[in-house]
């Protein structure tokens, strides 16, 4: 028990104290503490994976070690705050429209419905397969197990012995940390995992846009995804796949805030935010490029305003992901699933077989217009409503720089599968449904906020 | 916005309800199997078959690979039988599980009277049953 308070309740004080630095008014906690448990949760898979990687003898002395990293980081985070007092930043930004109270009143009730259905999904499913589908028994939590019941002495051995041993370890190492301090590894771990990632981004959507475009226009944003049933369904699942797409909405709502308040914290968090992507999937590391060159570009073509301090604030913020990530490569080496064993020849063979492309494009289309659906998913929906709501002419930079980065994310899926070593139905049919998930909230936050809106003035 | 854009916006937004719905009959379902269960008084299946093989582990060396074999493959497709192994390298993380019955201890799965059982070779001897489906052997002599 003390194990688990200490455990959970140092990187839940240090998120509580990135929250108030991020913005240090009560009222924006919706939108800053989802974010910094997010990044909490995955600084404490970089460094519990990091300190594993240490000579040390017993679980006695590596939570001793994790228990003396939190306890620095809260310390440090703490005298920070208070020798530089967290400040509301005043922005240019327009103020939201405030919506009629009876399309308030619709997109409230649609809200509390989707909301009712996706929490009951999600628990029905806990309650019969409370160890998730597939791939989260299979490799995600089985890489935990490894992790956590083979220290000190077999998990490197037993690693070997589990599928997609080259996909990183945010999950993995978060939850062999989490069973490490409980003493045992309960299953509520990784159901409580997977239900907190996909509570943080309904949470955080809906706070981001009411923030930018009003209550209504977030609970519209919010509805929308937890009407999707591929989401519900992959959050009771346990796939990584949640997480992900959590660290990816994540570093766009935090790329938003950084371009509206030039504040370095919001460029730190969103570097975090995107490296996590990294340490959580292999195709965050796809997100952590394509995202980087947005962001330097940003950061480039208003270099006057902000300077090179946020690039270095992004380097800085990704660092410890990539760290841990360079550490797993190094520790762990095992060939790419993809990448080993592509040679030119299929290279080449690949790009020019049309049936392939056709039957990729296929795929991942259908996922994108139905998601679980029957004639029309949430992403059509939710982009004729912002196309009958009226659209800002040009669109906002953070909507076209998160479009081009969600555009590129999928142009990268579509080769992952062109190149593929397996079976593309067999491919396709297990996976194109995932990896929609991935970029859906971010998809619909980047349509919401592309509406438009009153101008005025607030503070953020 | 104008009056007319708004009753389109709030059409649309009761339109959200519709992929919503689309998922009602896994719910349903889901819904039907976890009454069943807590009307049988009992735990979710994976739960079950996830303690019956951890059940094995304090006969398990801490690290050494575990050898899997399958009795009989009748009654089974491909499928289950990666499901069988799969789960049951997840049971016995982190002791690696390989397909063959060179290790000293063997995990079987399948009727003990099929005609590949280990119960059939005097090189194994029978450690434990955990039930009809799972047995563990070890090696008695190179």
């Amino acid at each position: 028990m003390i194990g688990a308070i200490v455990g959970l309740g140092l990187p839940i004080a240090a998120a509580l104290l990135v929250a108030f630095r991020l913005d240090p008014r009560l009222s924006r906690m919706p939108l800053t503490l989802p974010i910094a448990l997010g990044l909490a949760f995955g600084l404490s898979s970089a460094v519990f994976f990091t300190l594993m990687l240490l000579p040390m003898r017993s679980r006695l002395a590596l939570l001793g070690a994790d228990t003396a990293v939190w306890i620095a980081i809260v310390a440090v985070l703490t005298a920070w705050s208070i020798r530089h007092p967290a400040r509301v930043v005043s922005t240019n930004d327009a103020a939201p429209a405030r919506s009629p109270r009876w399309f308030a009143a619709i997109a409230w009730s649609v809200f509390v419905v989707a909301a009712a259905f996706a929490v009951t999904r999600v628990v029905a499913i806990s309650a019969v397969s409370p160890h998730g589908a597939w791939d989260a028994w299979a490799f995600w939590n089985a890489h935990a197990r490894v992790l956590s019941l083979g220290y000190p002495g077999e998990w490197r051995s037993g690693m070997t012995a589990i599928l997609h041993r080259d996909y990183p370890l945010l999950t993995p190492a978060g939850l062999a940390r989490i069973w490490q301090y409980a003493g045992r590894d309960t299953i509520a771990a990784p159901i409580g995992l997977a239900a907190g990632a996909a509570a943080g981004i309904v949470v955080l959507l809906a706070a981001s846009i009411a923030e930018a475009r009003g209550a209504a226009r977030g609970a519209i944003a919010a509805a929308a995804l937890l009407g999707a049933p591929a989401f519900a369904a992959a959050a009771a699942s346990q796939f990584a796949d949640v997480p992900i797409a959590f660290y990816f909405l994540a570093t766009f709502v935090m790329f938003e805030r950084a371009l509206a308040t030039r504040r370095l914290a919001w460029w730190l968090a969103a570097g975090a935010s995107a490296g996590f992507a990294a340490w959580t999937k292999n195709e965050g590391q796809a997100f952590l490029l394509f995202v980087a060159i947005s962001m330097t570009i940003a950061i480039w073509r208003d270099r006057a305003r902000y300077g090179r301090r946020p690039l270095a604030a992004v380097v800085i913020g990704a660092l410890p992901a990539i760290a841990a990530l360079t550490l797993f490569r190094w520790a762990l080496p095992s060939p790419h699933e993809v990448l080993a064993g592509l040679s030119a020849d299929r290279v080449r063979a690949r790009l020019h077989n049309i049936a392939r492309w056709r039957a990729i494009a296929t795929a991942l289309g259908t996922q994108i217009w139905f998601g679980g659906a029957a004639i029309a998913g949430v992403v059509p929906i939710m982009t004729t409503i912002a196309l009958v709501s009226g659209v800002a002419r040009p669109a906002p930079f953070v909507v076209r720089a998160s479009a081009a980065v969600l555009g590129v994310m999928l142009l990268t899926y579509a080769l992952v599968y062109l190149f593929s070593p397996y079976d593309l139905a067999w491919h396709l049919g297990t996976s194109a449904e995932r990896v929609i998930v991935q970029l859906v909230p971010s998809t619909l936050w980047a349509l919401s906020m592309w509406s438009r809106i009153a101008a005025s003035h607030r503070t953020a | 916005m104008t009056r007319l854009r708004l009753i389109a916006a709030a059409l649309l937004t009761l339109g959200l309800l519709w992929p919503a719905w689309a998922g009602e009959p896994d719910l349903a379902w889901q819904l039907h199997v976890w009454n069943r269960l807590k009307q049988a008084g009992r735990r979710a299946p994976d739960s079950d078959i996830d303690a019956a093989n951890r059940a094995l582990l304090s006969y398990l060396p801490p690290a050494a690979p575990v050898g899997f074999s399958v009795a009989s493959l009748a009654g089974r497709t491909p499928a289950d039988q990666q499901h069988l192994e799969q789960f049951l390298q997840y049971s016995i993380a982190p002791r690696p599980l390989v397909l063959s019955i060179d290790p000293d201890f063997v995990i079987e799965s399948g009727p003990p009277a099929g005609p590949a059982s280990l119960a059939h070779d005097p090189s194994f001897v029978l450690v434990v049953a955990i039930n009809d489906d799972l047995r563990l052997f070890r090696r008695v002599k190179r």
